[in-house]
């Protein structure tokens, strides 16, 4: 590849950029002008309000070491930030977990049978939030259906979807599934926001994956696009989920400091990564009163042009999860680690390692 | 910096200036779908470009009376570091399970190994790269964008093209 290549990669990919909202994008500003003006001066009012507390407070209490002249601080206008947001509150939903691990529940809706299409906005918020997609109701082989949902007003060809089956099992559970003592599946379907100092709503349809022609593909496949149909025994629902802030990073991806397992939350405690490159990595735990977990990540690991090849994770003699699907960088859950004894977990990475392939072993204990 | 967006296929625009709202109005009408085309490449999702666009828009409506002449590379560079600094986090899209899929391979798209390969880099040498060989600044205007020193845009274009010459996704071709 030169430069010359580079260029006209670029380019290319650029072209197919369609600029559909040119008219809309000015509405679209003001209304963000406006929110971002209103929280200016609400943060003028607080700071003013603060102020003449202060203000107050030292003619009351005089500073006996403060000189006479001080030089006046700088005028600054303070401008709101999604940080300054207060935490929005748990909430609790019969088709939605409220608590598991890093999530809390912060808003869910679920949808009458028949109705195809489902809105939900949430308010402003100082840290990243999950939105879980859900689809029931609807009967024939899976795959036919799915939910998709995207937020804001501009519906990308192939939203982020999720399967529709025929009946729910039990509330949503967010994050991780699986059963003891494993191997956990991470399960993230749904869509992710950073914090916003905006109110942001999400917009869920049924949907069906059709190819170039319009015809249904009754298999998940990387070219076909949703397209919104209608059902009259399809339910949707949403459930929106405050996620705890990270922790730390292990091969590049965010650790939180909590994950849920069967109920029960599992705290972060350590982690051992790989040199670049390196194909494998070994972690041996001494014994330990408490009941842990561990989770790995593989970053860079698998070559895309061979996804037969994965990652092999194997504890104590025995391989807990084998092969995740030929992904390139990819987090697994692994399986819970029995007290009171040592244990070894090795991380291989099947074929020729890539050159920036990086592992991550994650332990977590059980919390009180 | 030139006027002329070189990623563009539409006609070079007049310098707009953002006195007032109307003249914000017709900057975003004229310019709006270049700095889209930069987001995009930026960001490689369509939803997560148009959000930073109208993020950048917006604060520079709240600066417009500190905006001298052409306002474009004002608003590029809030772009570029409102995407460099990661405060907005991109969509996940569908997610590896314990499950091999039925399909791996991605639909044919021009130039994939590339758009695949620009993911792997950091944030701020997608940015170098983006600004230097899309929208053709100099290394002294991507420094002055990007809010950092000619030696630094030197760096890390190196880094970055060296990371992607190296890239296996790119060797394979």
């Amino acid at each position: 590849m030169n430069v010359t290549d580079l260029r006209a990669a670029l380019r290319e990919r650029a072209d197919t950029v369609i600029d559909h909202d040119a008219a809309q994008r000015i509405v679209q500003v003001r209304a963000r002008v406006r929110v971002a003006r209103r929280r200016r001066i609400a943060g003028v009012a607080a700071l003013t309000v603060c102020a003449l507390a202060v203000v107050s407070a030292v003619a009351a209490f005089p500073d006996p070491v403060a000189g006479p002249d001080r030089p006046a601080e700088p005028d600054r206008t303070p401008t709101a930030e999604p940080s300054d947001l207060a935490p929005l509150p748990t909430i609790q939903h019969e088709g939605f977990l409220s608590h598991s691990g890093e999530f809390d529940l912060v808003a869910a809706k679920m949808g009458a049978p028949g109705q195809n299409t489902l809105d939900l906005t949430i308010p402003a918020h100082s840290g990243e939030v999950h939105v879980a997609m859900v689809c029931s109701g609807v009967s024939g082989p899976s795959g036919v259906y799915w939910v998709s949902g995207y937020a804001g007003d501009s519906r990308p060809d192939r939203p982020n979807s999720y399967w529709c089956g025929r009946d729910l099992d039990g509330p949503v559970v967010p994050g991780v599934s699986g059963s003891p003592p494993g191997p956990w599946s991470y399960d993230d379907a749904g869509l992710t926001f950073g914090p916003s100092s905006e109110p942001l709503t999400v917009h869920l349809e049924l949907t069906q994956e059709v190819d170039k022609d319009g015809v249904p593909l009754d298999r998940p496949d990387a070219i076909g696009d949703y397209v919104p149909v209608s059902h009259p025994d399809a339910v949707l629902g949403v459930g929106v989920y405050a996620v705890a802030d990270p922790i730390t990073t292990v091969a590049g991806t965010d650790i939180r400091p909590r994950v849920g397992l069967a109920g029960q939350d599992y705290l972060y405690q350590d982690n051992r990564t790989s040199k670049p490159g390196e194909r494998s990595l070994t972690w041996t735990l001494r014994p330990s009163d408490e009941e842990r977990f561990y989770d790995f990540v593989a970053t860079d690991a698998v070559d895309p042009d061979k996804p037969q090849h994965g990652v092999e994770a194997v504890l104590d003699g025995s391989s807990c999860i084998y092969n995740v699907g030929g992904y390139r960088s990819f987090r697994a859950g692994g399986c819970l680690l029995s007290p009171g004894v040592p244990h070894t977990i090795t991380l291989t990475i099947q074929g020729d390692p890539l050159a920036n392939a990086e592992l991550g072993i994650v332990l977590y204990a059980r919390g009180g | 910096m030139s006027l002329v967006n070189p990623g563009d296929t539409t006609a070079s625009p007049v310098v707009t200036t953002m006195t007032g709202r109307a003249g914000f109005d017709e900057f975003v009408v004229a310019r709006a779908g270049s700095l889209l085309r930069t987001a995009y490449l930026l960001t490689r999702d369509r939803h997560l470009a148009e959000d930073l666009v109208q993020t950048a828009l917006a604060k520079a409506w709240f600066a417009r009376r500190r905006i001298n002449g052409d306002p474009e590379p004002y608003v590029r560079r809030i772009m570029v570091n409102e995407f460099a600094s990661g405060r907005r986090r991109k969509w996940r899209g569908e997610r590896p399970t314990a499950e091999l899929p039925e399909t791996l391979r991605p639909a044919h798209e021009p130039h994939t190994d590339l758009w695949h390969a620009l993911a792997n880099l950091p944030r701020r040498q997608r940015a170098v790269i983006v600004l230097r060989f899309f929208d053709d600044l100099t290394e002294a205007e991507t420094a002055r964008t990007l809010g950092v020193s000619v030696g630094t845009v030197k760096s890390q274009t190196a880094r970055a093209l060296a990371k992607l010459r190296v890239d296996p996704l790119l060797e394979v071709n």
